[in-house]
């Protein structure tokens, strides 16, 4: 065997349909006059007039406020690309930290325009999962990709990276998507998102993901550095006492300079921090749409779900998972009738405690 | 499209549409329904292409697309074919057979490139263009797919 046209036109010269041409063609022709009079003009009319109202509905629905209306805020936030707010929204979830890797010894080939192998080299890279998020039956994953910074000089800017990932829960295998979302010195960061069906729950299982990269020029008819980074991991996927909201209603106003502001609750939920801030009705302030962000440390800026009550309410994504479950952060207030106020708040596992700082 | 023209498309490019996804699925009897699936599209959708080179470029898009609907599905999951099944029974065990086995231990994405690149003959930019991704990444495919193939062959002793 010399070459590997002659190894598929071998293998595949007698692949044939096993029904015959006649019969094969009747079939489709039949299903293509059934599937004609299956929809008449009318029945179309009368599904396109139900599809309005559904969306019409969704849409009144989302502008209620319902929840559907911040899961798609949500969703669309992980899903924009190239903004600082779709990184830091996505960022903070983790698994744990020894699920950082590091591997070694990378292979990089070069190839000609026809694919060949002209050059092999080993380097040195860093591969981390930074982040992930796992939900009922989907997971979102940020990679981190960080590869020699001196090899790294050696190629022009124009080399572009990719990456594709497998991922499968228990043999089951998901439609998976990845995004590059930033390429700085010598890291690429990856955002990936995982689906399962959705009779799967990812609790307890074990996802499997196996990562491949590489880099080329894409406008030289396929000459490509490719790097070899193929790795399988499996991580374990517990939300252990994650898996249940936890909320926990504080009871420390923080005095602001012309009113109080309270935090409301805080919720803990598998590797999301939901989290209601309310401005007493003493206070006199209204709350302006979007005004009020609570910034902490280790979670990310909270993703507006909705207005009402003169509250808002964020949910956010933890940047760790540390023992204590300690975090330390600022609130940031930008009402139209209160200079902006910066305190610090802390939060230590069942325990709120508020520190209203300096301001 | 008329009954003429669509016979006259079929009969041309059936076979190829099959084998493309008899490579991705592996299995014959699910590869004969998404074709059959794939002509029933180009039928009742009737696109306007000036070639025939273009219809066939569009029957393998629907085609890489159905298949990876197929792949996606809970139903083929659970009913995944076994290697053998591809290579017919044991009284079929050809070299022609063995080697397609072999194609079929290669990952869906690996082999439908190397499918369209060393069978069909597209270059590495017409794969990227008919399957929607990047030329890197056909060329990433291309490359892992040789390692893993010559491994194979190796290791069958063909």
């Amino acid at each position: 065997m010399t070459s590997y046209n002659e190894i598929f036109k071998k293998a595949f010269s007698d692949a044939q349909p096993s029904i015959p041409n006649d019969m094969a063609l009747r079939k489709i022709l039949e299903r293509s006059r059934i599937k004609t009079r299956r929809f008449p003009k009318k029945a179309a009319a009368i599904l396109i007039a139900a599809a309005v109202l559904l969306i019409g509905g969704v849409g009144a629905a989302a502008a209620s406020g319902w929840d559907l209306a911040g899961a798609f805020t949500r969703l669309f936030a992980l899903r924009s690309q190239g903004t600082n707010e779709f990184i830091t929204s996505i960022k903070p979830a983790s698994i744990g930290k020894e699920l950082d890797k590091t591997f070694e010894l990378l292979k990089l080939a070069s190839t000609d325009s026809r694919g060949a192998v002209s050059d092999y080299r080993e380097i040195e890279y860093t591969l981390s999962l930074n982040g992930i998020i796992a939900e009922k039956n989907a997971a979102y994953m940020l990679f981190d990709l960080a590869l020699d910074e001196e090899w790294m000089s050696q190629f022009s800017e124009d080399y572009i990276w990719t990456a594709e990932i497998s991922c499968e829960v228990n043999g089951s295998s998901a439609g998976i998507e990845c995004t590059e979302i930033s390429t700085a010195d010598n890291t690429i960061s990856l955002y990936c998102y995982a689906g399962f069906d959705d009779a799967m729950d990812l609790d307890g299982k074990t996802l499997k993901y196996t990562f491949e990269c590489f880099r080329g020029y894409p406008q030289d008819g396929g000459h490509t550095a490719f790097i070899d980074c193929s790795e399988t991991i499996e991580i374990p996927i517990d939300f252990g006492i994650y898996n249940e909201s936890r909320t926990i209603l504080l009871d420390h106003p923080l005095k602001l300079g012309n009113g109080d502001i309270m935090l409301e609750s805080i919720t803990l939920k598998a590797f999301s921090m939901n989290y209601t801030l309310r401005i007493a009705e003493s206070s006199g302030l209204s709350l302006d749409d979007r005004s009020l962000r609570l910034k902490l440390n280790k979670i990310a800026d909270g993703i507006l779900l909705n207005t009402e009550n003169n509250s808002i309410t964020c949910s956010g994504g933890t940047t760790t998972l540390t023992d204590d479950y300690t975090y330390s952060g600022t609130l940031l207030l930008n009402a139209p009738s209160a200079v902006d106020m910066i305190t610090s708040i802390t939060i230590e596992d069942t325990n709120i405690s508020l520190d209203n700082g300096d301001f | 499209m008329s009954e003429e023209e669509f016979t006259r498309l079929f009969l041309l490019y059936r076979v190829s549409i099959y084998r493309i996804c008899l490579c991705s699925l592996k299995d014959p009897s699910e590869a004969e329904d998404v074709t059959q699936e794939v002509f029933l599209k180009l039928y009742t959708k009737a696109p306007v292409l000036s070639s025939d080179e273009q219809v066939k470029a569009w029957l393998i898009r629907v085609a890489v697309n159905a298949c990876r609907d197929v792949f996606r599905s809970a139903r083929y999951r659970l009913t995944e074919p076994i290697d053998e099944n591809i290579g017919g029974t044991p009284a079929d065990n050809t070299e022609e057979n063995r080697l397609l086995t072999i194609i079929t231990q290669l990952k869906p994405k690996i082999r439908t490139v190397m499918y369209m690149y060393y069978y069909e003959e597209y270059s590495v930019r017409e794969i990227s263009e008919l399957l929607g991704i990047s030329e890197t990444a056909v060329s990433s495919r291309l490359q892992r797919g040789r390692e893993q193939l010559k491994a194979l062959i190796e290791k069958e002793g063909l």
